[in-house]
């Protein structure tokens, strides 16, 4: 994950003209590099364009991809769509429940994973969808859920992507 | 133009280069849907296997075609023979083809499913022929899989930016004469005259104006604009510019959601490749006319699809809409005359302007011109991308999907995702047209269509279309923000037989309210699937409300699930954990479904086919009415 210096994010800021419409831009940058976008960030950031760290927050509360907490090393997703919904979505999110001993939205207690939605990203055709980090896995079964569940709880998923 | 002219002949070289390379050719398709089906591993495997065979082939990457259910597919070309298309291959018999097709010049029919081209071939039929296929009318889709989306000569050669240099011709208003002529309506999901869009932009006061591609689209069940942008975003790009000229436009941003990186990749390609061709920039081709685009990435959020809410997005703040005066076309981003179209709106324009806007309008049915692109998946036996004109039903359609899964049925369709209305199975027959599908709240939306089969519970289905809606509402206007919230409610409260009978009636004024009173398209288009359900399913409501049944069998707290021992895949003693006694008269047991679910293996057992569901018992006696007081109290703790 993210291991650049705190003050590189002059860096990143420097890269753009000082006006609000870069904010999205300056966002995702800020997110690529840290994996999340923190307080120093949000204020390093208002600073720079010119605005206060309140609607810079708001701007960066809005939306959900970005995270203001660093991202455990997996995150479970299951894609909400209805193609998902209609091809069992509930039942393999209980399963990834059950075996990963979170509720859907949480974090494990050491935050090496955590179960999340997602909304649809248009792969419908593969329905149902779940996702470990960048990785999309279609057409699951309960199977594969609890399979890929217990990878990821014993830290073995990154050795299980590279076999696929 | 003389340089374009020396453009095309390049281009032309090239491109036919590339379709007869003089050895064989294997076209793979390398696309979101097809990578994440596993075609990377698949064309790893054929180019492993031809370096150990050593041939010498041709691997060509182009768009996807549509064909899901064909995933992973590759098509093989010898030199002067036909294109065969091989499909739901793996690496190992991916393996096979390169020896047994490649080097043993065998047809392997037992992987081929078509020829791509206008002849069959040893039994083999033509692509174009297959019932996926033959009812389509590919306009926008012609080039997906025969040109490499990341060539700009291929697009080129194939009358790629001739109407754009045919634009630039015309004068701006005659431009704008044949948009109006084609009567081509936003394809983006609101249906604006795109016509009457550009006139309103061209005669505004104000500069700089900006065009903006609307590439968002966030609606759940539609990926047409990927698969546009995957396979042809030269396309897009070529309509921008024609509605430069037309509208006076020197910058365009397009705006894409942040889920499509390899779209935004391929777009944002294309318009480098187009800047060093000299067909973007300053001064095009010497016509005076400049123009640049900038490519902007969303962030997650549906309502950024909304125009005015995806211009305060562009503008660095929260995706939230905007009042509707003063219209976007005279102060619209940065407070400038905009131009907002969608991806697939924009791809139509060169073909619009090519063969000019009463040849576009004499494709389709009635006032709705032209064709649609439709993304189709759910309840059906072939998933896929297709593209079909005006006026053929959802019938032929369904059919030409395959039609429902073994054993099923189809009860209905949902157009344009989790806001969209319903159509259900005995409507099939009316031609697609803007107007009729709104008569019956089943707008034609922006390109999504999920089929849902008799496995579907409306009430249930409902629930999970408010609940996305509570969950993308910016929360400003009480109608939205709380009627998705209560309808949510009220529709758990249904599917726990625990609703009052006077509850549909307040879900139907509360929908009303939301439709009337919600600022945006997403709280007065969030009611549409409730007046969809009442008007067809009513009695499935019912059902629930007055009876505490669920008749597809959906809504758990009416169900009971009984569990044949003999039949379960567990030792008894590990059953034991999931059951609490009998079931009745025969040998059965009732699953105890919170314990069940607290472990892996119980969770299987819910699935598995020795469990199967009854209706719940039921206490005897009226279901209770309520006061409005009670009710609002009982739905607040909900």
């Amino acid at each position: 994950m993210a291991v650049a210096e705190e003050h590189d994010i002059q860096a990143i800021l420097q890269k753009y003209p000082q006006e609000q419409t870069w904010l999205l831009p300056i966002f995702h940058e800020t997110q690529h590099a840290y994996g999340s976008i923190s307080t120093q960030h949000v204020l390093d950031i208002a600073g720079y364009l010119g605005m206060t760290p309140a609607q810079v927050h708001e701007v960066l509360t809005f939306y959900a991809e970005f995270r203001q907490e660093p991202a455990p090393d997996a995150i479970v997703r299951f894609c909400q769509g209805p193609a998902c919904y209609l091809r069992g979505l509930y039942r393999l999110q209980q399963m990834a429940e059950a075996t990963l001993g979170v509720r859907l939205g949480q974090t494990s207690p050491d935050n090496r994973y955590s179960l999340e939605p997602i909304q649809c990203n248009g792969t419908c055709e593969l329905a149902p969808l779940m996702f470990v980090n960048d990785v999309a896995i279609g057409n699951v079964t309960l199977d594969d859920v609890r399979a890929i569940g217990e990878a990821v709880k014993a830290g073995t998923w990154a050795e299980r992507t590279s076999d696929e | 133009m003389a340089d374009f002219a020396a453009l095309r002949e390049q281009a032309e070289a090239e491109y036919q280069r590339w379709l007869s390379p003089g050895r064989p050719r294997i076209v793979v398709n390398l696309a979101t849907c097809s990578l994440t089906a596993g075609a990377a591993a698949v064309v790893e495997a054929i180019r492993q296997e031809l370096a150990a065979q050593q041939i010498d082939a041709e691997v060509q990457t182009v768009g996807c075609d549509g064909p899901c259910f064909m995933e992973p597919w590759v098509d093989i070309q010898q030199p002067g023979g036909p294109r065969i298309r091989y499909a739901r291959l793996d690496p190992t018999t991916a393996r096979s083809l390169v020896r047994d097709v490649i080097k043993g010049g065998e047809l392997r029919k037992d992987l081929a499913v078509a020829v791509v081209g206008e002849r069959p071939h040893q039994g083999l039929p033509t692509l174009a022929s297959l019932p996926f296929f033959a009812v389509q009318h590919r306009l926008l889709m012609r080039r997906y899989a025969n040109v490499d989306p990341e060539n700009i000569d291929h697009y080129v050669a194939t009358g790629g930016y001739a109407a754009f240099v045919k634009a630039l011709q015309m004068a701006p208003d005659r431009v704008i004469e044949e948009m109006k002529k084609s009567k081509i309506l936003g394809r983006g999901g609101a249906a604006f005259p795109t016509g009457r869009k550009w006139e309103g932009c061209r005669a505004a006061q104000g500069y700089p104006k900006y065009i903006i591609c609307n590439s968002d689209e966030g609606v759940p069940g539609a990926w047409v604009d990927r698969t546009l942008l995957e396979g042809d975003p030269h396309a897009v790009l070529e309509g921008m510019l024609i509605a430069a000229h037309a509208i006076g436009s020197d910058q365009g941003y397009f705006y894409i959601r942040s889920e499509y990186p390899l779209a935004e990749h391929r777009f944002a390609l294309a318009v480098r490749q187009a800047e060093e061709r000299g067909l973007l920039g300053e001064n095009i081709l010497g016509s005076g006319l400049t123009f640049r685009v900038q490519v902007r990435r969303g962030a997650g959020s549906y309502l950024a699809g909304e125009s005015s809410a995806l211009m305060s997005s562009l503008e660095g703040g929260k995706a939230m809409p905007r009042l509707k005066r003063p219209r976007s076309v005279e102060k619209g981003l940065f407070a400038k005359p905009t131009t907002m179209n969608n991806v697939e709106t924009f791809a139509n324009v060169p073909h619009i302007i090519q063969n000019g806007g009463d040849w576009y309008a004499g494709i389709g049915y009635r006032e709705s011109t032209g064709t649609r692109l439709f993304s189709c998946s759910g309840h059906v036996r072939h998933t896929g991308a297709i593209e079909v004109k005006f006026g053929t039903t959802m019938a032929q359609i369904v059919d030409a999907l395959g039609g429902a899964l073994p054993g099923h049925r189809i009860k209905m369709v949902q157009l344009d995702g989790p806001a969209g209305g319903i159509l259900p199975a005995n409507l099939f027959d009316m031609p697609l047209d803007w107007t009729s599908y709104a008569n019956v709240t089943a707008a034609v939306g922006s390109g999504g269509i999920v089929v849902m089969d008799e496995r579907t519970c409306v009430v249930d289905l409902l629930a999970y279309c408010f609940d996305f809606n509570e969950d993308e509402s910016c929360d400003r206007c009480t109608t939205c923000r709380l009627g998705t919230q209560k309808m949510k409610a009220m529709l758990a409260q249904a599917a726990r037989g625990e609703a009052s009978p006077g509850e549909p009636e307040m879900m139907a004024r509360l929908a009303d309210a939301m439709k009337r009173n919600s600022h945006c398209g997403l709280g007065q288009a969030a009611p549409n699937p409730l007046f969809s359900v009442f008007r067809f399913f009513r009695d499935e409501v019912d059902a629930h409300v007055f009876e505490r049944r669920c008749p597809a069998h959906v809504c758990e707290p009416l169900l009971e699930y009984h569990v044949d021992p003999a039949r379960a895949a567990l030792p008894a003693e590990k059953l034991s954990q999931y059951t609490a006694g009998p079931a009745g008269a025969d040998h059965e047991l009732v699953v105890d479904v919170e314990r069940a679910l607290a472990d892996p293996d119980g969770v299987a057992l819910l699935e598995s086919p020795a469990v199967h569901a009854v209706d719940r018992p039921q206490p005897a006696g009226l279901v209770q009415s309520r006061t409005l007081a009670e009710h609002w109290l009982v739905t607040n703790k909900a």
